[in-house]
């Protein structure tokens, strides 16, 4: 394997693992409007407090990494849809203010909260999308507008985001928390995997009909063994969540989300664009990426420092295992 | 106003904003760290109430510094994206390194740190508080590689390329430890220390005066004037002395406008005060200290300093058209040409070269840097003195009752801020028009498809939503001044009657 390919699919890992650890957050975050009891709305966010600053840095480290290795990438996607990259920003900036200084005006920050939790996930889902159907960009430039980023299959793949990340939020207060909340949120859990799963169908459809040469990969034996991987993961989450399972289901969707991603960027390789205006146009991991020094440098380190993050995050988590039943934050 | 003019405002403010937050969470990773040391070493109630509660103050600080962080990195894709192509192979490996070797280490623990207060054993806070110092002296170590390599680069070759020239790692450890990195990170990072060390003695001096929380109070500020003492000793040497002799080596023009030296001059004063007058190219009743600024430049009373002028040629001619890190004459041709053409100059013009040295003169705003310069150099020079004194108090015994000291403490506790951004300005302001020395401009730099109206939106949303955030969070922290520490025994805790009704009003 080359070295850009060895980047390509370490970008997948951080994001997989940005969307499995800081997913929940995002998701609880997102069920909050369903949950009326404000002491409840309190425990949820308790649940997450400890650890969600620590997830996000995984969204960091996986843009940071496509700046690194793919500097011309980053540099187009980002001045081309600029209104849409700081719309996230501002999204991302409004989530740690709500999130912790909502002691005051608790109802107003919990919406806010809940908005901007949702808007983030539909967002990534959405940028997904468009890297998987394609950008209206060629030699002569960018042939599009900012609704260019808001197509059929880009919005599919945003509401799958969506649907997932609320799934799996549900299935992590499912294992944090006890009673009747629990009980709520296992029902919350079940409905949104069946939203979930019918994301995933429709996303698969809209890549056959609108983005042909991402979907013939998915057909490939490697494509489709994972396809099927997924599936069983999903189903036996389901089976667990009606089988009333305190944390299985959890691990289960948190598997999910690094396996789907594998997917995907399986089935984008090797091209990060794909041109909607001109067939012959595309850039490839390879012709976009770093100098050959800057890809060897940093890949050993790289990947020891995410195992060694992975460890001590399991560290911590064990730490704060167990059900959370106080409403009261650090401040 | 132009794009690149709107994307650089845009960058200050955010840089700047994120300035606020940055050193005191440096700076009070240290400290936290410290208090808790101190208060396993002892095992005294008031120490351990003390580190809990400067914890809190930690997580405060932190809040705004990761968001308005994020909004860096994105501003190199969406409003600097020419700069990102031509260096991004360099400058995003560090960003990337910070994720992976601090930032995760950072915000992991702290959320070990300010959630296990009190339900998990002492230890584990201790080492939690190890691990977030640890972690963001190590993000900031990896920030100003990245700073310093764009101030020295070193350790890379500019080639062509398909996607354009670039520049391209050669030696990963030379572009680490570029010749800037070791004396502007020990200087930026010990400027953060300064900063916490002035909040710990600050706050503590508040509940003094106000007679709350006295043995929590006496042992912050206790530590903090310490700190502070010895911190502000060392920003002035070696750490400031080694930045400044870095800077009149690599960066003349930079030196000459933190100076105000507009022309070349042999055993150059260092000027203490004057007016700057850039029309008439002259310090008005200046006020300096003989020969000074050459030793402290070059080591040695008569050595030359090269004026503005005369350090813009010595750019141009020196460190542009014979930096020897070109792949081949073509590419140095296609970068010195592009940077000429962003500035309206026809590289074929014979007079080309005098009129881009005219263009590097005039992009360092003199009296600016002069004044900037200045506030920061004298804040230092202050935050010694305040230092001092308080030690020389708590050696004769008579810090906690000395009430004018107590005061000045917290009226001053602004100035490390001023003193920090202040430094921050000189730094990047001082190396215009250069966003990479000698390499990238920022007319070459921004992006080629944003408009002018897009910046101007994203930029006023910038001024709204930093402002509201700041009213926000002056709220936050007067809650957290108004609750104070965990009571000790024997200590009175309450506020005054109206603050209370307030403080229950609040929840």
């Amino acid at each position: 394997m080359d070295y850009a390919t060895a980047w390509f699919y370490f970008s997948a890992f951080l994001l997989g693992m940005y969307l499995a650890f800081d997913g929940f957050d995002l998701g609880l975050g997102s069920l909050l409007p369903f949950v009326r009891d404000q002491k409840d709305r309190d425990v949820l966010v308790n649940t997450m407090a400890p650890v969600w600053d620590g997830n996000e840095v995984w969204f960091i480290t996986w843009g940071a990494g496509l700046f690194a290795m793919w500097p011309a990438l980053y540099a187009v996607l980002f001045s081309t849809f600029y209104l849409a990259v700081w719309f996230l920003a501002f999204m991302f900036i409004f989530r740690a203010v709500s999130f912790e200084f909502r002691n005051k005006y608790k109802r107003a920050w919990d919406y806010l909260f809940a908005t901007v939790s949702g808007l983030i996930a539909l967002i990534l889902g959405v940028i997904v999308g468009n890297l998987i159907q394609g950008i209206p960009l060629d030699a002569k430039g960018f042939h599009g507008s900012l609704l260019t980023l808001f197509r059929p299959l880009p919005l599919i793949v945003g509401l799958f985001v969506l649907f997932a990340v609320m799934w799996h939020g549900a299935n992590w207060a499912v294992y944090k928390t006890t009673g009747k909340l629990q009980e709520r949120m296992r029902k919350l859990a079940f409905d949104f995997w069946i939203l979930t799963v019918i994301f995933l169908l429709l996303t698969v459809i809209g890549m056959k009909i609108w983005a042909p040469l991402r979907f013939s990969r998915v057909l490939t034996p490697l494509g489709l063994t994972l396809t099927l991987i997924i599936l069983i993961v999903a189903f036996v989450d389901a089976y667990l969540i009606k089988k009333g399972s305190e944390r299985g289901a959890f691990y289960l969707s948190w598997l999910a989300f690094p396996l789907v991603v594998y997917l995907v960027y399986y089935s984008m390789y090797p091209y990060w664009v794909i041109s909607t205006t001109d067939p012959n146009f595309k850039l490839s991991i390879h012709a976009l990426a770093a100098s050959p020094l800057t890809l060897q440098a940093v890949l050993g380190v790289s990947v020891v420092l995410a195992i060694i993050i992975m460890t001590y995050t399991l560290y911590v988590y064990k730490v704060f295992g167990g059900k959370v039943t106080e409403t009261e934050g650090y401040y | 106003m132009d794009p690149v003019t709107l994307s650089r405002i845009q960058f200050a403010l955010t840089a700047g904003y994120h300035w606020i937050f940055v050193p005191a969470s440096i700076g009070m990773a240290f400290m936290v760290f410290l208090i808790w040391t101190v208060a396993a070493v002892t095992n005294e109630e008031q120490w351990y109430k003390a580190a809990k509660f400067f914890s809190k103050w930690l997580g405060v600080f932190f809040v705004l510094g990761v968001p308005t962080g994020i909004v860096m990195e994105f501003e190199f894709g969406a409003n600097w994206a020419r700069y990102s192509t031509f260096v991004g192979s360099i400058f995003g490996p560090p960003l990337m390194l910070e994720g992976l070797f601090a930032f995760a280490l950072e915000s992991t623990f702290l959320g070990v740190l300010l959630f296990g207060m009190g339900r998990l054993p002492k230890v584990i806070s201790w080492i939690a508080a190890f691990f977030v110092s640890l972690g963001s002296a190590l993000s900031g170590l990896w920030i100003l590689i990245a700073n310093s390599w764009q101030q020295t680069p070193t350790g890379y070759i500019i080639k062509s390329t398909p996607l354009g020239p670039r520049a391209e790692l050669t030696n990963f450890m030379k572009a680490v430890f570029n010749p800037l990195l070791v004396s502007q990170y020990t200087h930026t990072i010990n400027s953060g220390i300064i900063t916490g060390a002035y909040i710990v003695a600050a706050v503590g001096a508040y509940y003094l005066l106000k007679k709350r929380h006295v043995q929590v109070a006496r042992s912050a500020v206790a530590i903090g004037i310490v700190v502070l003492a010895i911190s502000s000793v060392i920003q002035l040497y070696p750490t400031g002395h080694a930045e400044g002799r870095v800077i009149a080596k690599y960066q003349p023009t930079k030196l000459a406008a933190d100076e105000g030296l507009f022309k070349t001059t042999t055993g150059a004063p260092m000027v203490v005060f004057g007016i700057v007058d850039e029309k008439d190219q002259q310090v008005k009743y200046a006020i300096g200290i003989p020969k000074l600024l050459s030793w402290l430049a070059f080591g040695n009373w008569n050595a030359k300093v090269l004026g503005l002028h005369d350090a813009a040629k010595y750019v141009w001619y020196q460190e542009v058209l014979n930096n020897p890190n070109y792949a081949n004459e073509k590419v140095k041709k296609q970068v010195v040409d592009s940077i000429m053409e962003a500035y309206g100059i026809n590289p074929n013009d014979p007079n080309a070269n005098q009129k881009m040295v005219q263009v590097l003169e005039k992009s360092v705003p003199v009296a600016f840097m002069f004044y900037a310069y200045r506030v920061m150099v004298g804040l230092g020079t202050l935050f010694i003195l305040i230092g001092l004194v308080g030690v020389l108090l708590l050696l004769i015994g008579k810090l906690y009752d000395a009430r004018w000291f107590l005061k000045v403490l917290v009226v001053t506790l602004p100035l490390p801020w001023l003193a920090g951004e202040a430094g921050w300005f000189t730094h990047e302001v001082g190396r215009q028009p250069w966003m990479v020395w000698g390499m990238v401009t920022v007319n070459n730099g921004v992006s080629p498809n944003i408009s002018a109206t897009s910046v101007l939106a994203t930029l006023i949303a910038f001024v709204v939503v930093y402002t509201i955030l700041f009213y926000i969070w002056l709220h936050f922290v007067k809650k957290l001044v108004r609750e104070g520490p965990e009571p000790v025994e024997g200590d009175v805790t309450s506020a005054p009657a109206p603050a209370i009704s307030a403080a229950g009003g609040g929840q």
